[in-house]
Order: structure tokens, then sequence, then C-alpha cells
């Protein structure tokens, strides 16, 4: 753990030494015994927040603990922990300050900061900071600074410990409204023409809770009033609910609040999607990202494929070749015909560009159960809430 | 609750703060107004603005206020005398003090309320010279850092808030930096850990405690290391100056029974022998004569009209003792000590009144504190002489005065017949002819002091006006004090021929052993008789061949009852013991804190700092020394161990023998030192080593090993399920791996379910695991 030491005098230190050497000199230039005692006396508090913040900061080990996972605008607890490995002294008034910064922000990292007025020898001491990190990205923790200004908050002795933790944060889980489970069913059985058909002719095989976007008519009331919570029919439908993913992540050269907004909005909402879709394991998920770095993810729906999204999503960066990029066109070419298949773009989709990326990748658009979504279009706001 | 409870205590060290600076004022002043007044502004602030919060001056009102104050002031101050000025400054102080007290208590005003009574506490050090300003000096001290170590976990606790979940005070503590930048920065809330408020308590009053302790170490280093240069007539004085009674051309009988009760301090005294620097206790009490007086009339000794006033010779006799009197203010003039005395080097302060034979000081010297060395041949082997050598004879004029009796007029009786008669029935009883000067004075003095007839008191006794107090005293009221025993022997010597005065000063005094001095009081007050002895009274053998006076005084103390005792002899109680140690102590705040001089400096710290750093460098340099040390080594055990070892310096024998034993020595000690390894070893290993280990651990174990060994490690924050999705999601990133990725969950989910679950591995499943593992392991070996 590398180590950078300070020593500054504090305000009060530099007020306090005014009258400690105005106090001596008139002392020692009029001789006057008591007023040197006293001049003398304020010597000894300066010199001893000297020499006792370089011992107490000496022995010292800082950690954090960080939580395994976080989503951006959830709340943020970190645990600080330090331990006085002294064997006799106990140390007074202790302050350790962390750094967070998101490693692609321009601005200087945010301190929090946490106060230990006492440890005593041979233990451990935790204290928590909290917060919210409104933004996904990778984000450095640390250098600590430990500082005290013990004892009488005259000088100020800190040392930085190079203790660095990163945290991916990732995309902020929405809400997806009733307008939006309405579509999905829409897809799941090939558009409106197969809803009926398709939900008369799925095969029921079980019964599950309620789940908000379900529809009234799937509500088994006979359970639902033994039980008195609603209780919902479940259809084999495992053809239809495998959902592919597309989505053109594009913001201008120069973006705007707006563009940037529109970015951190669709990454949210896709992984909203994902991660509902993950919470019935068995759904094979196509994520496909059109970003700076492109991204095809496929696999069965499941906590681990929720967690590798996630931590994909979290680092998602934008991107702003003015085409429709070719790499969802690829994509889309590796979606099987009969899957839902959703684009979700920061832009308004030209149909024609689409068809040709789309035709390059040998990727028929026809015969497909196929949705398209602009983030940032007015309709939008129907489907999510972040 | 934790800031509420610091908010209690600073509160009340702040008012101690306060106090004890307007106590040293009030000292300075000798007034306790101030001090009052400021208690109760305490009290009143503390009720009224802090405790019920039924009244605050805003900052506005504060600063008006304060301004108002400062104007008054400094428009009455304007018309005062220097001290004056001083004072008011002072008071102005205070004033500002109780107009913060009224404010609501911000870190800011704790500030103003510590500074403005450091102002304070500098004024009074230049007028409270007394140890009582140390002691509380000390106070102020332990009760500023207390508060000032409050004060700072005040302000950290309100910049963070508490674990508790109290608020931080501030609505946006700086902690929460990222709030008053973009919202999209990160927003940030710190914390404070909790203490209990006892050992809050404990802590700062132990912390605050050492820190004292650290700040009068560095404080007495500093404080002594400071240049001191003289500034003349700048002696300290500690106490008002003393109203002594008796040292006058006028003594009337009774006067000294006022004073036996009073323990003001007259002076201290040490001994040395000649030129020595360590001090010695003197056998007996030794009498510190002050004054003589000659002249008696109805109850008044008085003083002859003569004076001969001259600054004393400088001159060596012997036997040589020196005397340092440190004489404390007084009304007159006379100082006391042991005579006959000399000067040991000039001193001008100093004058010696041949005529009246006392040793006075001058004018300017009487208001404050006055330090002085002496010389005397009036002591031998340690004790006070009974019969003083004298280097002049007396004149008849003299003489006829030291016989002087008060004589009756015309048509009178006699005053004083009973006396005279008394005088000589106690002469005639002895058989003593009155010409064998020193044994007839003695013979008298043996009457009056141990015939039993005469008993001393200091009570105030019922005396016949109508004759003189001395008749009355020796024929019918045969009680009083020392002035009446010393009185009668002079008038009763005096009755048979014999010249005599009466001496008044201090007998003995109270014996310090740890600084070897008296400590001289009022109470003390003493008075004896001393006799004049021609060359030719002077009994043979009373002084050595090197001293030749012309004359001598024998001194009796008549006194009944005023035997000598040693005071140190006796066992001290426990009261004595810390009354010594508190003399003591304020002798040292005198002499090396509120009296030190470049003088003292030199003397007390830089020479004997200088004589030790040279005798050290000596010690190590100096042949001589090494020489001795040699000489010493030979003389030892070890020294006849090397003569007999350069004789026999090689033997097989003893050879062998060394050597066998060296090999022991070294086998023994690498095998603790292995056995220590090794058993460290098996210490950090755990019990897994002894085979107690459970096969799951083993196994996860195993499985954290192999992922380990594909770089993938577990961060301490990481739970064993955490580790395991995150390594299955990285294993699932390459193609090759990705039929493996499952396998780290599932084997954590067998793991949980026996080291959490409690549930059992039968050998169905330890065998899937086995195989996963084995699976696990192979693949991650593959090469990419």
């Amino acid at each position: 753990m590398a180590r950078q030491r300070q020593i500054r005098i504090c305000r009060e230190g530099l007020i306090y030494s005014l009258v400690m050497v105005a106090a001596l000199s008139g002392a020692v230039g009029r001789q006057l015994n008591l007023l040197m005692l006293v001049g003398s006396l304020l010597a000894g508090p300066l010199l001893f927040g000297l020499v006792y913040g370089r011992l107490a900061l000496r022995r010292l080990k800082v950690e954090r603990k960080l939580p395994p996972h976080l989503h951006s605008d959830q709340r943020l607890v970190v645990d600080v922990s330090v331990s006085n490995l002294r064997r006799w002294l106990g140390i007074w008034a202790i302050e350790v300050e962390d750094h967070v910064g998101r490693d692609e922000a321009l601005e200087a990292p945010a301190a929090a900061g946490v106060f230990f007025p006492h440890i005593a020898a041979r233990q451990t001491t935790q204290v928590s900071y909290a917060g919210r990190l409104p933004r996904r990205g990778r984000y450095q923790f640390g250098p600590f600074r430990v500082t005290t200004r013990f004892p009488l908050g005259l000088i100020r002795h800190t040392v930085v410990l190079n203790e660095s933790e990163v945290l991916l944060v990732r995309p902020k889980l929405g809400r997806l409204t009733r307008d939006w489970a309405q579509i999905a069913r829409e897809n799941a059985v090939g558009g409106q023409r197969m809803q009926r058909r398709g939900l008369l002719e799925a095969d029921f095989y079980g019964l599950r809770d309620w789940r908000a976007g379900d529809s009234r008519r799937w509500i088994h009331w006979r359970t639902s009033a033994r039980r008195g919570s609603l209780v919902v029919r479940q259809f084999e439908q495992r053809r239809s609910q495998d959902l592919a993913l597309l989505v053109d992540l594009w913001q201008p050269s120069d973006p705007s609040e707006n563009d940037l907004q529109h970015v951190e909005t669709a990454v949210s909402f896709v992984a909203t999607v994902v991660a509902q879709a993950c919470r019935e394991t068995g759904r094979q998920l196509v994520l496909a990202l059109a970003a700076q770095e492109p991204l095809y993810r496929s696999g069965a729906a499941s906590p681990l494929f929720f967690e590798e999204q996630m931590d994909a999503l979290s680092l998602a960066a934008a991107h702003n070749e003015p085409r429709f990029p070719n790499s969802l066109g690829r994509a889309l070419s590796l979606v099987p015909l009969s899957m839902s298949t959703l684009i979700v773009s920061t832009r308004s989709i030209d149909w024609a560009a689409l068809q040709a990326v789309a035709i390059q990748g040998d990727a028929p658009l026809s015969g497909r159960p196929l949705q398209v979504l602009n983030v940032a279009g007015p309709q939008f706001a129907r489907y999510f809430q972040d | 609750m934790q800031s509420v409870y610091i908010d209690y205590l600073l509160r009340a060290t702040i008012s101690a703060v306060v106090l004890l600076a307007t106590m040293l004022l009030g000292m300075g002043e000798r007034t306790a107004t101030l001090t009052l007044v400021s208690l109760g502004m305490v009290v009143v602030s503390a009720y009224v603005s802090d405790f019920k919060r039924l009244f605050h001056l805003s900052q506005r009102m504060a600063d008006w206020t304060a301004l108002g104050v400062v104007a008054v002031t400094a428009a009455n101050a304007f018309h005062e005398d220097r001290p004056g000025q001083l004072f008011a400054v002072a008071h102005l102080q205070s004033y500002l003090q109780y107009v913060l007290l009224f404010q609501p208590k911000t870190t800011r005003i704790y500030w103003q309320l510590a500074v403005l009574s450091l102002g304070q506490v500098a004024i009074a050090s230049t007028l409270v010279p007394g140890i009582a300003f140390g002691f509380l000096l000390l106070a102020y001290l332990f009760a500023g850092v207390v508060t000032f170590v409050l004060l700072l976990l005040r302000a950290q606790s309100q910049r963070y808030g508490s674990a508790d979940g109290t608020a931080p005070a501030s609505a946006l503590p700086r902690a929460a930096v990222g709030a008053q930048r973009s919202p999209q920065a990160p927003m940030l809330m710190g914390n404070s850990a909790r203490v209990e408020p006892r050992a809050i308590v404990v802590g700062v009053v132990a912390q605050s405690a050492f820190l004292c302790a650290f700040a009068v170490a560095v404080a007495a280093v500093l404080f002594f290391a400071l240049p001191r240069w003289d500034i003349p007539n700048r002696e300290v004085a500690t106490t008002e100056p003393l109203h002594s009674v008796g040292f006058s051309k006028k003594v009337t009988l009774g006067e000294l029974g006022e004073v036996v009760n009073n323990p003001d301090l007259v002076m201290r005294i040490e001994f040395f022998r000649g030129l020595e620097t360590r001090a010695f206790k003197p056998a007996g009490e030794p009498l510190f004569r002050g004054t003589v007086v000659t002249r008696y009339e109805r109850g008044e000794w008085t003083q002859a009209d003569r004076k001969s006033v001259a600054a004393l010779q400088v001159e060596f006799k012997s036997p040589f003792v020196r005397q340092r009197v440190t004489a404390e203010p007084s009304d007159v003039a006379e100082l006391s000590c042991v005579f006959p005395v000399f000067a040991v080097r000039p001193d001008f302060r100093l004058r010696l009144d041949t005529a009246g034979d006392q040793l006075i000081r001058q004018e300017d010297y009487r208001v404050k504190p006055i330090e002085f060395e002496i010389g005397t041949n009036g002591m031998i082997d340690d004790r006070q002489r009974t019969i003083l050598p004298c280097d002049q004879r007396l004149r008849d004029r003299e003489v006829r005065e030291l016989l002087q009796i008060p004589q009756a007029a015309a048509g009178q009786n006699d005053a004083l017949a009973g006396l005279r008669a008394t005088a000589a029935l106690a002469l005639e009883g002895s058989g003593i002819d009155p010409s064998q000067r020193v044994a007839a004075t003695r013979a008298i003095n043996e009457y009056l002091s141990s015939s039993g007839r005469y008993l001393y008191s200091i009570e105030r006794q019922p005396r016949d006006r109508a004759i003189d107090p001395l008749e009355d005293f020796v024929t019918r009221h045969p009680v009083g004090h020392c002035e009446y025993f010393a009185g009668a022997l002079v008038m009763m010597l005096r009755s048979q021929g014999i010249p005599a005065r009466m001496a008044i000063g201090f007998k003995g005094g109270e014996w310090n052993p740890l600084g070897m001095y008296y400590q001289v009081q009022q109470l003390h007050a003493h008075a004896w008789v001393e006799v004049y002895l021609g060359k030719e009274d002077i009994p043979p053998g009373e002084f050595s061949d090197d001293e030749t006076p012309a004359a001598a005084w024998l001194v009796l103390d008549p006194t009944a009852g005023a035997q000598e005792s040693d005071s140190a002899a006796q066992g001290e109680s426990l009261l004595a013991r810390f009354r010594h140690y508190l003399d003591y102590t304020q002798v040292l705040w005198i002499n090396y804190v509120a009296g030190l001089n470049s003088k003292r400096q030199r003397q007390g710290i830089y020479d004997p700092l200088a004589q030790g750093a040279e005798a050290a460098v000596e010690n190590v340099i100096s042949p001589e020394v090494w020489q001795e040390r040699v000489r010493i080594v030979n003389n030892s055990h070890l020294g006849t161990f090397w003569q007999w070892y350069r004789r026999h310096w090689f033997s097989w024998r003893g050879g062998l023998v060394a050597a066998g034993f060296s090999l022991v020595v070294i086998l023994l000690y690498v095998s603790a030192r292995t056995l220590i390894r090794a058993l460290r070893r098996l210490g950090l290993a755990g019990a897994a080593r002894f085979g107690n280990e459970p096969p799951v651990l083993e196994m996860y174990r195993r499985l954290e090993a192999a992922l380990a060994r594909h770089g993938l490690t577990r961060h301490p924050a990481q739970t064993a399920y955490e580790f395991a999705l995150a390594a299955g999601g990285e294993l699932a990133e390459h193609i090759e791996h990705r039929r493996v990725a499952h396998l780290p969950r599932r084997i954590v989910d067998v793991f949980y379910r026996v080291r959490f679950g409690g549930r059992t591995l039968d050998n169905l499943e330890a065998d899937a695991v086995e195989h996963a593992l084995a699976e696990l392991e192979r693949t991650l070996a593959e090469p990419r």
C-alpha cells in the first residue's frame, strides 16, 4: 500500500502560532518571566500536534467494502473499516476521505468522508458512507486520504493510501409499462393478427403469481380466490417468448444533453427488458449492440446471462456513425426468423437503410416478428419509465 | 446524541476556561469582584441561552453591544495611568466574553472565548507572581486543552453526522461534494462512527492530561532556554510588605505576643560552610538577630540615639559560614540573620548599623523581596556560638548604656526594688561572685529559666499597672512570654553590674529538609539577652588561636521552656511534609520561574549543564579515567581471569570443550528455528493440515485454486456465490471454456447447501462434485 504524507498547518493553527509568537516575543522583549511561561506552554500542544499525527497515521489499515453489484441511481453503501494495528495506543479523530470518479468523466472525483472519533488499540471500526451514482460506467474508488487534526485541530496530518478498487455501475433499471407488455405480447405471437390465435392455441402448463403487465384474461379466478392473491395461467409458448434485442446506440458527434440522455434511456430500457426476460429461465435471448464496440450476445435467460449483459451494458458507449450500423444487419442474420425481434434506437429508423443492411447481412425482414422503438420519439414514454 | 453530549461538555469546559482566566486576573487585581461577576454571567448565560434557550443575542445585536463596550472602556481608559489601562483592557476582554456567552455557541464563538481568556491570562501573568498563578495556570491549561479537543470532535461530528442516524448539523456537509457539482456527478454523504459518551469523556480527559504533561515538559525546556538579561530593579514581589513588630527604636512589652500566631513569612535562610554550594542544617535552633534595644523605661525598650551606618566590609573570618537570606518585603529596614556578620561580596543594598549592631536594607529594597549572601563567624562546628566574637571593645559610654536602670525619682520608691533583690538573692544562692561575669550571668539566667517559679505563656497576663511591668513579672505575676523573661534578665544582670542588652529577632523557624533552609515566620519572633564580655571576661579556650576578639557577647535565652528542640528529629506529620513540599515549590517558583534572571539561569541551568557535558566528555576521552577503569577491571575477577588466560591462552581440552559447546548451541538454535517455522506453517494452514477440514471445504478450495491458476481470484468483498457467478461469466466469454462455465456455480451451490444449509453430502453428490471439479481443472489446464 503506497503512502504519501502531508503536514499542513490549519487556519486555527496559524492563529494559534501567531498568538504564541506574540506572547513569547513580548515576554522576551520585556523580560516577563510568567508571560514567557504562558507562551512556552502554548508551544507544547503545537509540538504535540506535529508528533501525534505522524505517529497516529503510521500503523493503520484502511479497507473498503464495495457492493458486488450496483445499478445507477441505486443507493450505494460503502463500508470503510479502519484497523488500529498498535498494541497499546488508541487513536483519535481519524477522518478517512474516499474518492469516487467515473473513468470517462472529465471532472475531478467526488469525495466522501467518514469520521472515526476513536479507535482503540488492536481494534477495527467500521463506518459506511452512502450516496448515489447517477451514471452507469466503471467507477474508480480511491485513493484514501486519511487525516487527523488531533488533538487541538491546529496541524493537519494526511496520508494518502493508494488503495483503489473498481466498481461497474450497471444501467438504471426502470419500469416497463402496461403498453410495453401489450406490444411484447403482440410481438411474442407474431403480431396483432396472431394474438387471439396464439393465446388460444397455446398450451396451458401451470399457474404463477400475477405480475404487472399480465392480461386480466389470464387470471385464474378460482385459485386466486382460494389463495387470496391474483394467480394467472401460464401457457407453453417457448418459441414465441424468445427475444432478440437489437440496439442502435447512436449519438451525434456533438451531442446535446438530450442526445446523451436518449442514449442512457436506451441502455436503461434494454437493461430493464433483459432483467425482466431473465426472470424466467429457459428463454433464448439475443442482444446485439451497435456501439463504439459492437456486441453480440446470445444465450438462455438466466441470472448469469443477466449479470453478463449488465456488465456489458454498463460500459457501452454510443457510436456516432450516421449510417445505420452494419453490425445490426449481421446480427439480424444470426437471429432465427421466428424469434421476436425488437430494434431499439436513439433515432428514428430509416426502413430503407434497415432493409439495406438486412439484405447485406442476408437477413430478410419479411416474415419476421419485428418491432422498432425510437427512444427519442414521443411514443416511447408509453412503454418505459425510468 | 453524541454531538449533544459533546456540546454539554464543551460548555462546561469553556465556562471553566473563562472563570479560571478571570480568577487569575482577579488575583492580579487583588479583588474577587470580576470572578464573581463572571461566575454569575456564566451561570445565567448557560441557563438562559444554552439550556432553556430563552434569549440569544443575534450577531448584529452582539456586534453593536461589543462596539458600545469597547467605546465606553476606551473612553474610561483614556484617563487612566498605565496599570489602569492594562486593567481596562483586561476588563474589556471580560465584557466581550459576556457578550459572546449570550450568543448561540458556534465553533467561532468558542474560539473567541478562548482567545479572550488567553489575553486575560497574559495580562494576569504580569500581575500575579505567586505559586498560585502556577497552579491556576495548570488548571487553565487542562481546561483549555479539553475544550479544544472537544471542539475538534464536535466540529468533525457535525461535519459528518453520526452512524446512529443523527443527521449532520449542516444541511449539506462538505462530505456531500458531488451535490454541489453537476447533477450527473456522484452524490455521496459521509458518516461518523459512534462512540460511547463515557468513552469520550474518559478518553478526552486522559488524552488531555497526557498532552498537558507533554506541554509542561516542552514549556520547561523552552522557558529555561529563552534568553534572559538583567533589568535592574525587577525583583518580584510576591506579597504585601509585612508589618513587623518589635523592630523599631521603641519596643513596648507585650508587642511580640501579638505575632505568636501570625504565620506570615519573614524570610528563608540557608547555611553553607565556607564557599561550599551544598547547604547544611545547623545543630539546634539558631537565633536570628534583627535588632537590639538597650534603654528601658516603664515597659518600653528603646535603642540608643546614636547611629553609625556604613557599608559592609568584604572580609573572610574564620570559622566562615555563609548565610543566604531571602527576606520578604517589610516595613522596617532591619534584616535578621546570625550575627556577627561580614560581607562576602560587595552589596550596595545592605548597610551595617555599627552603633545598633544591626543589618539594614536600603530604603528601595523594603517593598520587594531581597536575596543576599552574608558571612558570619558566629557559628562553629555547624552550631551557633553562645559567645559571639566582637572586633571592638565598647567605649565606656556604651558600656554605661548597657548598665542603665530606671532610677527612682526623688521621694519615690525604687521601681525595680523587687527585681534587684531577686537578682541579688539568685546570685547569693549560687555563691558566685558578680565579678565572675560569665558564671554570675549564667546563675541568674538559670534562676529565671529553670527555678520553676517563672512560667512561659503567650496569653496576655493581668499586670499591676501601678508598678513597672518587669517588677510585676519578677515579683508578683511570674508568667509571661520571651520579652518579659529577656527584659527581666537584662535588668537583673544590670542590677548586679553586668552590662547586657535585649536582642530581638527570630528563633529557629521551620526547617525544610527538601530545600535545606529555615523558613522563618512572624510566629517565630523571639527575644533573648546578650551580655557584654570584655576580653578579660572571655572564658579561656573559647576562641581558637586564629581568632583574637577584642570583646564578646554572651548569648542567653532565659525564656522558660525555650530549650532547643530539633524539629527534624521529631517525626514529621503528613501535613507538615505537605507544607514543606508546598513551601519548597514556592521557593523554586520564585527563584526559577517568576524571578528567573540571567544570573540564576546561568548558575542554575547553563553552568550545571555545561559542567555535566564537560564531565561526560572528560569521562569518555580522558586517558586517566580509562587507566583507572583498566586498573579496576584488572583488580576484579575478570582481570584475574585475564591474567590467567594470558598465561594459559591455549588448551586442547578447553578448545575441544568450547568447540563442542558451540556446536551444541548452533544445533539447538537451528532445531528450534526449524521447529518454530514448521509450527508456524502448520498454524497458517489451519485445521486442514490435521485432517479436520470438511471435504466440501476442501472441494471449494480446489475450485478456488483451479480458478486462481486461470487468473480468476476472489475479491475479499465477494461471497463465494458472487465469485462463482463472476467466474462463470468470465469462462463463458471464451468458447473453449464455455462448456464448463456453469460448473463453478454448481459446485458453490453444493458447497452452500452443506456449509450453510446444514445438509450432508451423499456419495452420489460427492462424486458429481468431484467429477465437475476434475473436468474444470482439466479444461482450465488445457492451453488456450
